[in-house]
């Protein structure tokens, strides 16, 4: 379970105050998937860096009792003068993973090439993503935060998400931020719609969507 | 009931600690891998860097011919004033580029800033204990007797050079952390420490108003230290003080821990 507990936290950007969370204390129970909407800059992206802990609240607290992945998305999580290797085995090493067998899985996987040896900050954003998606399957999460990573690569290898993705999900549960509501339908069972510094929480995913297209009217 | 709860709490204790400990190797290793060039020669450039560097000071204070200011053996000299600068001066810069280097990697939320810091710092240890020993082997090699007449207290002065080091290094690498471009001011604020540390000078013969103002330095009591335990009735002045130095240490580190628990934050951001 993953719980915020009076999380406050705001940004001051060129003068302007703008809140995120307005002390929000809510939880995301185990053995559930999320679906995290609302409108752009409603401040989905840094909600999901304070769930993952590359973030902290300006006060509150937010409590993890499971194995909490890094944000997967387009920017990644990766050190960008490093190689895909160094990345990878860095990560297995944290992680307590077989380093070896962890860079089996993502070579295969993220299918990179020659790539690997690069500095990840050569990478297209393309690559980027498969990189960090094939990276966080090798490892075993128990919750698996997801920003907006749908369409990446070809058919194919979308398809190989979706398996992989189906087998892992049988294990791990998901906190996803998507504007594709079929997306969030096909992965999610319950849903919270970020609005005005607050997350309204709602155990049916149909209502989650559709307050969440209310408020898009 | 409760005895369960206990139960899962130490375990909980040992997973914590054991996962610091995968996270402090992991940084190890990439340190090591990309200290220098980034090539796996790193390691080695890594050593010879701080060793050359000590000696081009030798080299320079040595080849201008004059006495040595204190004992028969100028190399000696400034070997013992270079030595423990340096000790405090890698542990401190070091220490503060780890975070400069290593914040991208807080984008993975089990390492923490704390993890950064402390990993530098054993590496630095490492690094400073072969810089140390190759610097001896050399010197011996070059005819300098090198063996302290109280080798204990040359361990406590490299010691405690790099236990200031440590403060130092936390205290500026929460700040680097949060302001990259403390870098330069902290260069330049090192460099000073390097002129009124006493590297190349005796501080004791020094005027009485100076030698007040040095006194403030704790680098310079780490330089003090090492030639106590060379050279038989030095630094037996007022400015040897050598709780003065490790409560000034031990504060900074104090400080910056504290720093880095409040401010951690403000580095992620």
């Amino acid at each position: 379970m993953i719980k915020l507990d009076r999380v406050f936290k705001f940004y001051r950007t060129g003068g302007v105050l703008k809140i995120v969370l307005d002390h929000v204390s809510t939880r995301f129970e185990s053995g559930f998937s999320y679906g995290l909407m609302g409108v752009n800059g409603a401040g989905k992206s840094t909600t999901m860096r304070l769930i993952a802990g590359t973030e902290l609240p300006n006060s509150g607290r937010v409590r993890r009792d499971v194995r909490v992945s890094w944000p997967l998305g387009f920017a990644g999580g990766f050190h960008p003068q490093m190689t895909g290797r160094e990345n990878v085995k860095f990560v297995a090493r944290i992680y307590g993973a077989d380093v070896r067998k962890t860079l089996d899985f993502v070579e295969d996987f993220s299918e990179i090439g020659d790539y690997m040896e690069v500095p990840v900050r050569t990478y297209s954003s393309g690559m980027m993503a498969r990189l960090s998606f094939g990276l966080s399957m090798a490892i075993d999460f128990e919750c698996y935060l997801i920003d907006e990573i749908t369409a990446v690569g070809d058919a194919r290898f979308q398809a190989r998400c979706v398996e992989t993705f189906a087998e892992r999900r049988k294990r791990a549960d998901i906190i996803m931020v998507s504007h594709s509501m079929q997306t969030i339908k096909d992965y999610c069972d319950r849903g919270g719609v970020l609005v005005d510094g607050q997350i309204m929480m709602f155990s049916d995913l149909d209502m989650a969507i559709e307050t969440y297209n209310r408020l898009n009217r | 009931m409760s005895v369960r709860a206990g139960a899962v709490h130490r375990f909980a204790l040992f997973d914590l600690l054991a996962a610091h400990g995968r996270i402090l190797v992991a940084l190890i290793m990439r340190d090591v891998q990309t200290r220098f060039f980034g090539t796996p020669l790193g390691f080695i450039i890594a050593i010879a860097w701080p060793v050359s560097h000590i000696f081009l000071l030798i080299l320079i204070n040595g080849a201008a011919g004059r006495a040595p200011p204190y004992g028969d053996n100028a190399s000696l000299f400034f070997a013992t004033g270079v030595v423990p600068f340096m000790c405090f001066n890698y542990m401190s810069r070091f220490t503060m580029l780890g975070v400069m280097l290593n914040k991208p990697l807080l984008a993975y939320p089990i390492v923490k800033v704390g993890d950064i810091l402390f990993a530098r710092a054993a590496l630095e240890v490492l690094n400073a204990a072969v810089v140390v020993i190759v610097t001896m082997a050399i010197l011996t090699a070059m005819g300098v007797d090198v063996k302290p007449p109280r080798p204990q207290e040359a361990m406590y002065a490299l010691l405690a050079c790099m236990w200031l080091g440590l403060g130092f290094g936390i205290v500026n690498g929460v700040i680097a952390g949060i302001f990259p471009f403390w870098f330069t001011p902290f260069a330049l604020f090192q460099m000073v420490l390097w002129i009124a540390s006493g590297v190349i000078m005796v501080p004791d013969e020094l005027p009485e108003g100076v030698r007040y103002w040095l006194s403030w330095n704790p680098a310079l009591i780490g330089v003090e230290w090492m030639r106590s335990a060379y050279y038989e009735g030095y630094g037996l002045g007022e400015l040897l003080d050598k709780r003065y130095m490790l409560g000034f240490a031990t504060a900074s580190i104090f400080i910056g821990l504290v720093m880095e628990r409040t401010m951690r934050g403000r580095i992620l951001q």
